[in-house]
């Protein structure tokens, strides 16, 4: 028999051993992966899907870095409802690559975008940051407040990048909608949560693989630039879109939309070192989990599949085992997974406005 | 005016309550201003149950009632009025500052940490529920008519205040750690005073604004109506009694 390169392939390499009858906590993680220790700091940005992320890190005792903290006159619940502690600083959900990198180019005063203000959803005079609509629940009494916040938001940006051992960013989506005039990328469409769409001044965008792969390097180079040793993780967001602007079906656009996210992160990783990407859209997408990690909308990921993420995570980066997921049918009955769709703890998702009679408004229980 | 008044409240009475001693001094025949202090020992404890069962003593309640029935009085409230000191009074270790919507007011301080009005009117409710059971109570003793009194604005001077913090902020380190900036304790007094008035007009209460007298230029308590660093002396107390009468 003739040898070739598949006989001395890891049994991780074969569908048959890695994947078929394992059921649906399977670890796909196959490579190297990067270690963490306690100590490090890790940060996270990205879609909802990272909010998970920090939650899970937080609970396990490991750095979370929050350079973003509410005062500590101001309590819990209201710092919650006001976006602190959801990711390392108060930027709201960050979709797109473009995004991402337009947040390092304004904290570091490269970009200043033209259209930087909007009029609250609710009037009154109130006013919002198009770069985070939902960050201040009524939004801004003025805009003096506004942008004082945002002049204090985007130090502690800076100061994050700066210090920061490992940056996990999830990428959530490829649509968005960006300014005519300055290419300004909002993390939701004008008029939805605030300001009004004007077709002169805001057009759709569905980014390339060759887009999202260009910003995420301008972005490394950048943070690499202000903080060299610094390592980064990329995940996709599992999480189907609310809605999609591109004229296609949303299966469809869902479809094309994380495919390329999923591809752009693999060329990341393979052309920089220190970027690892981490398998957690496959473990809640792939055919083992058979939709099961879903909510009975087929949208929103359930804790035990959150759970399940994490523990993966956890276990390749720091060798910490976090208690299984709870056992059960592959296939739960409705009022099972509602149950378990209940336990989710609430995540800030924009995106969730574009559909607000689906997922109840601007703070849904749900991941993106 | 004839009438009577009464002022249910806590440490805020005591300005009233001076003023209205030197009134009964000088003419014992003056309608009388009388003053109930809500957390005085008979009256322990104040308030029973919680949340919306909560409601004063009932012996508490039965000195407002007795009161009323025997003076008919105009009835006002001195209830609460130091949530805000409690929060701006001493510099805070990490320090912050807002602005006011809806009105002019100092600007923000550049080297302190800018918080959202929407924050801090969030941080003042949470320490306001107690004066909320208390208004409430009141409203519901004696009925609609009651006056709710604006507390006394602070005053500008960081030093009196030094020189005249009662035990509680000595204790909490006044003298280490400094008194906050004018301009902050002015805003959080302004925006406790409007989270206030709109619990009062919730509840069909009037609102009555600190006299004007006592007010300097910027709107801060003058000096010669300070009790100490947070309370109105017998002076404010007058003035009190005075805007009272001529509503």
């Amino acid at each position: 028999m003739s040898d070739h390169p598949y006989r001395s392939l890891p049994d991780s390499a074969y569908w048959r051993r890695a994947v078929a009858g394992q059921g649906p906590a399977i670890d796909p993680l196959g490579g190297g992966f990067l270690t963490l220790g306690r100590e490090e700091k890790v940060a996270t940005a990205g879609s909802c899907f990272a909010q998970h992320i920090a939650r899970y890190l937080k609970r396990s005792g490991f750095a979370f870095l929050v350079t973003e903290t509410a005062h500590p006159i101001v309590p819990a619940d209201a710092a919650e409802r006001h976006g602190y502690g959801m990711f390392s600083a108060r930027y709201g959900n960050i979709y797109t690559a473009r995004q991402l990198l337009q947040l390092f180019d304004r904290a570091y005063g490269a970009f200043v975008p033209a259209e930087d203000i909007w009029d609250a959803a609710g009037g009154g005079g109130r006013v919002v940051d198009p770069f985070r609509p939902t960050i201040e629940p009524q939004g801004y009494a003025g805009e003096a407040e506004l942008r004082a916040d945002r002049a204090h938001h985007l130090a502690k940006v800076r100061e994050m990048f700066e210090t920061l051992d490992i940056f996990i960013f999830t990428l959530g989506l490829t649509e968005g909608w960006e300014s005519v005039e300055d290419g300004a990328v909002f993390p939701i469409c004008p008029g939805v949560s605030g300001g009004r769409f004007d077709p002169a001044r805001h057009r759709f965008r569905n980014f390339r693989v060759g887009e999202v792969t260009a910003d995420m390097a301008a972005f490394i180079a950048r943070l690499r630039g202000v903080n060299p040793g610094a390592r980064i993780i990329l995940t996709v967001s599992p999480v189907p879109l609310v809605a999609t602007a591109s004229g296609n079906h949303v299966l469809a656009a869902t479809t094309y939309s994380k495919s390329v996210l999923r591809a752009a992160a693999q060329e990341i990783a393979e052309d920089h070192d220190g970027v690892f990407y981490f398998p957690s859209y496959e473990m809640i997408m792939g055919a083992p989990a058979a939709a099961r990690y879903f909510a009975e909308d087929l949208r929103n990921v359930t804790e035990e599949g959150v759970s399940h993420v994490m523990s993966v995570f956890l276990r390749h980066a720091a060798g910490v085992d976090l208690p299984a997921p709870p056992a059960g049918p592959a296939f739960e009955t409705p009022d099972a997974t509602l149950a378990a769709a209940r336990e989710w703890v609430q995540v800030m998702c924009d995106e969730a406005l574009l559909d607000p009679g689906a997922d109840g408004g601007d703070r849904g229980d749900e991941t993106a | 005016m004839s009438r009577a008044i009464l002022v249910i409240g806590q440490s805020h009475v005591a300005a009233v309550r001076a003023a209205a001693r030197a009134r009964r001094e000088a003419d014992p025949d003056r309608t009388r201003t009388r003053v109930i202090h809500t957390i005085e020992p008979q009256y322990a404890p104040e308030v029973e149950g919680e949340g919306d069962a909560a409601r004063f003593a009932p012996a508490l309640v039965d000195t407002i009632r007795d009161q009323i029935d025997r003076h008919a009085p105009l009835v006002a409230s001195a209830s609460g009025g130091n949530v805000h000191n409690g929060f701006a009074l001493i510099r805070h270790p990490r320090p912050y500052d807002f602005l006011l919507s809806d009105e002019d007011g100092p600007p923000l301080d550049p080297a302190a940490e800018p918080v959202t009005e929407a924050l801090v009117r969030a941080t003042l409710e949470a320490g306001l529920e107690r004066d909320r059971i208390r208004l409430r109570e009141i409203r519901r003793i004696a009925g609609e008519g009651v006056v709710q009194l604006e507390s006394p604005p602070p005053l500008a001077d960081g030093a009196i205040i030094a020189a005249q913090a009662d035990a509680y902020f000595r204790n909490r380190g006044i003298a280490e750690l400094g008194v906050a900036p004018a301009g902050l304790r002015y805003k959080i007094w302004r925006l406790h005073s409007r989270i206030v008035a709109g619990y009062c007009a919730d509840l069909g209460l009037r609102f009555l604004p600190a006299p004007a007298e006592a007010r300097d230029a910027q709107g801060f308590l003058r000096p010669d109506f300070a009790g100490d660093a947070t309370h109105g002396n017998r002076a404010y107390g007058e003035a009190v009694i005075r805007a009272l009468e001529a509503l």
